[in-house]
């Protein structure tokens, strides 16, 4: 349990999920190093440097990306299309978080390289049980390359 | 009989001669200073005589017609046969023979010269050639049947169809006068054509007025005119004493006509047999013996010299008539020929002119090498133009290049292709120069032209893409609509679960903050089942069609928006005139409250917002706006903004139903809306048409 403290990118619309992640994840200690942005396209922004993630120091390269499909303007899918057509981006592992347990998005998210699949459970007692398996796996056993 | 008793005694073996000659099975006779003087079983059976000893006695010529098939007189034949015989030793021929009961019988005559004590006997052998004869007939009416053409076009042509009475009238009547016999022409079955000829008195109100001479006058007339391709049929008639004659007109082998001629009689007239009949037929005898003095006395040769010649004409006429039947025949034949191509001409033509696909003739131009470089349209129907807009030059032909406006003559590759194999082939392609979609069938009609038929379907394959649309836009509907409730739902449900913890631990900041997560995604899910019951309903629930002002929706719709106008202080633009529109009032202001309450959400922070509603005249067609000068639209996201559930804001309160809402409002009213904008930062225009809707001229439409 003495992992690495490591920024993870959490790209998720609504302002409630993401509460639930951070109030889940605040357990791990690893909150404050939780950046949430809003849409797929803020998340491209923030992962190629453009706009206002262009600073490094305020925008640090994520270890892990949460990745929710559903969103305005550009989509997790797409995220994950671009993430995985470059170079560097793609060795960061992504893993998307959803309530979209359709067949086709989960089939179209491992084609474009996602690590893991996890649908959002409706029971709190269930999303917090996920929550907690996501952050021993994740936080505490993974390791991620340099 | 008396003078051929006795003769069997200049036979130097008579027995032998007389049992075979008796019992000979073929007809055998004898003949001696042109008598028949003996006649075997046979030969006798053959004549349908009882007894042989009844010929004995009686000249050839009196069992013999008159004429003989091939036209010659009896009597005439018979002397040359018989020179023949005694100049030859024999002579072999065909003969025809007068039976006792009228019938003809046919039988090949060998006539032997038998020089015995000093007189010349001329043994005569018969055999039967009746059965010969027939098939012969029956070969020769299918020879004539089928050399004449006869395929069954005269089965229904009658006399009537190919002369003209009159006229025939008028050659019977000249042919009676220059003879001096009666004559009249009558179909096959009797039934008379023309008026008679000089028909004596004795025929015509003597004899034919009684019923049995009327009777027996017809039967006689059947007789001699029944077909015979021979010659004339020449005999006495029933009443005895008068001669008659008979030729059929036969055209392309059918019997249409006889002509009959006759009533003469002979120098030596058995008077007391005339009268006999008189009596016999129930006719005033003193009457009949005082018209039977009038009747034209004729020679025997003369009035076969008139059948002769009757035989000829007959044949004339016959001819005459084949040969207008074959020429009426190729007249016709040429006649319907040609109204058949008018007919098809015709048929075509109307086709051409009434389809409802566009046809045109082209001709393909080969350069020297022989490769095509350009086509002509030669023809188009009226179609042609309807589809493409287009009409061919005054002077009706025109190069494709020219007429299209293009470098390249459209799909020249293809259909030249068509032009040289003859092979049909069927396109569905895009002609560039008229912007439309087209299925094109291309037919040689023949070598270096082809004839493409076309249909434009442009029309169809957009609604073929519209209902595409539908179909993924309902895909996308039950997608997003189990993502959209179920992600408030997750929402409630977790932070219920929190509220839980924060109401055992006290923790009233946090308890503050679940609950206000909860009413927030409790509202949204109301709001989005709100609008998702509101969309639903277009289409399908519509409220009735009203005429409105659109001016005044508008400024009901900025009533309804005021308060967030004034909060940020938005300046409205609004320039319509009076506009008319019939359509579902609640739902065009709904169109112009969500496209402005959009505009002003999305006006960011500057410090001069501006919403400008208007429209501009588009040819039939006004054009609605609705501008600001707001935040804008990266133009990547142009194309996803009309869906469903799809916003562009994260921040904002939107459900992403709005717009969705808004085009299928105008939709349903026929219309169509885009969106445009330079970017971010530079503001939005929406820009929508309501067909029919029409400016007011002075308050009035």
């Amino acid at each position: 349990m003495d992992g690495e403290p490591i920024t993870i990118l959490l790209v998720e619309d609504d302002p409630a999920h993401a509460e639930i992640v951070r109030r889940n994840m605040s357990d791990f200690r690893v909150a404050n190093r939780i950046v949430h942005v809003e849409d797929g396209q803020q998340a491209l922004d923030y992962l190629f440097r453009r706009e206002n993630f262009k600073d490094p120091q305020t925008s640090p390269r994520p270890s892990l990306i949460l990745l929710d499909l559903r969103m305005s303007r550009v989509d997790g899918l797409e995220v994950l299309r671009q993430i995985k057509e470059d170079e560097n981006l793609r060795k960061i592992p992504a893993v998307v978080l959803t309530t979209s347990a359709a067949e086709a998005d989960l089939a179209r998210a491992y084609e474009y390289g996602v690590g893991s699949y996890l649908v959002k459970p409706v029971d709190f007692s269930k999303f917090t049980e996920l929550m907690n398996s996501f952050g021993f796996y994740w936080l505490a056993w993974n390791r991620f390359p340099e | 009989m008396a003078d051929s008793s006795g003769f069997w005694s200049d036979f130097s073996d008579s027995d032998v001669f007389k049992t075979l000659f008796e019992n000979n099975p073929y007809g055998a006779l004898l003949i001696r200073d042109g008598v028949f003087v003996a006649c075997n079983r046979s030969a006798a059976r053959l004549l349908k005589f009882e007894d042989p000893a009844m010929i004995a006695g009686r000249k050839p010529l009196e069992l013999s017609p008159l004429v003989q098939p091939e036209g010659v007189l009896s009597s005439e034949k018979a002397e040359r046969m018989i020179t023949q015989a005694l100049k030859n030793g024999s002579a072999h021929f065909d003969w025809i023979h007068r039976c006792a009961d009228g019938s003809a019988l046919w039988v090949e005559v060998t006539l032997t010269h038998l020089p015995l004590n000093g007189k010349d006997y001329l043994y005569v052998l018969w055999h039967d050639a009746s059965e010969r004869r027939r098939l012969q007939e029956i070969i020769d009416r299918r020879l004539q049947a089928v050399s004449a053409a006869n395929d069954g076009q005269c089965d229904n042509i009658s006399f009537y169809d190919l002369f003209d009475v009159e006229y025939i009238q008028k050659i019977q009547d000249a042919f009676s006068e220059a003879t001096g016999v009666a004559s009249l022409i009558t179909l096959p079955d009797g039934t008379p054509v023309t008026r008679p000829s000089k028909f004596c008195r004795l025929c015509m109100d003597i004899i034919r007025k009684t019923e049995k001479g009327y009777k027996n006058c017809c039967h006689s007339d059947g007789v001699i005119g029944r077909y015979n391709p021979d010659g004339p049929i020449i005999q006495p008639c029933l009443s005895g004493g008068l001669w008659d004659a008979g030729s059929s007109i036969m055209v392309g082998g059918r019997h249409v006509a006889s002509w009959l001629i006759g009533q003469v009689r002979n120098e030596a007239l058995d008077e007391e047999k005339m009268l006999a009949y008189a009596d016999e037929i129930g006719a005033d005898p003193v009457e009949f013996a005082s018209a039977l003095k009038e009747v034209p006395v004729m020679s025997r040769e003369r009035f076969e010299k008139v059948c002769n010649a009757l035989y000829l004409f007959a044949s004339e006429l016959s001819q005459k008539a084949y040969l207008n039947l074959q020429q009426a025949r190729t007249i016709r034949q040429h006649q319907r020929a040609v109204s058949a191509r008018q007919e098809s001409e015709e048929r075509f033509k109307t086709l051409f002119e009434n389809l409802t696909e566009g046809v045109a003739l082209h001709e393909v131009i080969y350069d020297g090498n022989g490769m095509a470089v350009d086509y002509k349209i030669i023809a188009v129907n009226p179609a042609y133009t309807r589809h493409t807009g287009l009409k061919l030059p005054e002077s009706g032909e025109v190069l494709a290049t020219q007429l299209y406006k293009t470098a390249e003559p459209p799909y020249l590759k293809e259909f030249s292709r068509v032009a040289s194999s003859g092979q049909p082939e069927f396109f569905e392609l895009y002609f560039a120069p008229l912007s439309r979609h087209f299925s094109v069938s291309v037919v040689s009609p023949r070598a270096g032209q082809f004839a493409t038929v076309f249909e434009d379907i442009t029309e169809r394959l957009r609604k073929n893409r519209e209902l595409q649309d539908k179909t993924e836009e309902m895909a996308r509907f039950t997608y997003a609509v189990s993502h959209d409730l179920k992600s408030p739902l997750v929402t409630i449900m977790t932070f219920l679960g929190y509220l839980k913890q924060d109401i055992a631990r006290s923790d009233q900041e946090n308890i503050d903050k679940d609950l206000g997560y909860i009413n927030k995604a409790a509202d949204k899910m109301s709001k989005l089942l709100d609008e998702l019951l509101q969309l639903s309903r277009i289409g399908r629930k519509t409220n009735p069609a009203v005429e409105m002002d659109i001016r005044e929706v508008v400024r009901e719709a900025l009533d309804m928006v005021a308060g967030r106008i004034s909060e940020r202080a938005v300046k409205i633009v609004e320039e319509l005139p009076a506009i008319s529109f019939t359509g579902d009032r609640p739902r065009i202001t709904e169109v112009f409250q969500n496209l402005i309450d959009n505009a002003v959400k999305y006006m960011s922070d500057r410090s001069d917002p501006v919403v400008e509603i208007g429209c501009e005249q588009a040819g039939e067609n006004l054009i609605f706006y609705v501008r600001d000068n707001g935040i804008g639209i990266d133009s990547r996201h142009l194309p996803k903004l009309f869906g469903l559930f799809e916003k562009l804001n994260p921040g904002t309160e939107g459900t992403g139903i709005g717009l969705a809402l808004v085009r299928r409002i105008i939709e349903v009213h026929g219309g169509s809306i885009n969106a445009e904008s330079e970017g971010t930062g530079k503001g939005t225009v929406f820009r929508f048409t309501l067909p029919g809707a029409k400016i007011k001229e002075n308050g009035r439409t």
